[in-house]
């Protein structure tokens, strides 16, 4: 949520909005959508079907291993704290950038709990659409 | 990158009224910034 808190800013000057996606239930979203202001619009994925279909990564040692326990680490030095969370505690994600139609500028996804898409990777592949709008 | 393929075709997702929404259906006619949450929170 910080990470995208951070590019929202550079995402607006490109007129990209952003989309995400959860896996916990309807109540769980509108709690995390009015708690966090979150900026932008919200969908659920239950059944991890939209996880599935975008080939990202599900399982307990993708989140209780040792590389997601280091980026913990470095997260709480940074002064992030975690508080309560909820959906499929296993499920990992991902950031595309893409569309309209089959269009594909980026793809990341997680290995691990806290393998966030690099931003400054982010911001490359947005540039084009910052350069688009001088 | 810039490449051109299929994803999610067929797949259905929701939005937090409850209401099914195709999931193309969400980069169809437009570039978004899809993000798959770990979890909410």
């Amino acid at each position: 949520m910080a990470a995208l808190k951070e590019i929202k800013d550079l995402l607006d000057r490109a007129g990209i909005p952003i989309v995400a996606i959860g896996s916990g239930s309807f109540d769980q979203a509108r709690t995390f959508a009015d708690g966090t202001e979150f900026p932008g619009e919200l969908y659920v994925s239950p059944d991890l079907a939209a996880y599935s279909a975008f080939g990202l990564a599900r399982g307990r040692l993708r989140t209780l291993g040792p590389q997601s326990f280091l980026r913990a680490l470095r997260a709480l030095k940074r002064g992030f704290r975690q508080g309560s969370t909820a959906g499929d505690n296993w499920q990992q994600g991902g950031v595309f950038l893409l569309g309209p139609g089959r269009e594909v500028f980026l793809e990341h996804r997680n290995r691990f709990a806290g393998d966030f898409v690099d931003k400054k990777y982010l911001s490359a592949a947005l540039e084009p659409f910052l350069y688009q709008l001088k | 990158m810039n490449e051109k393929r299929t994803a999610g075709n067929g797949t259905i997702i929701y939005n937090i009224q409850g209401e099914k929404v195709d999931l193309p259906s969400l980069w169809s006619d437009r570039t978004i910034l899809l993000v798959f949450l770990r979890h909410f929170g």
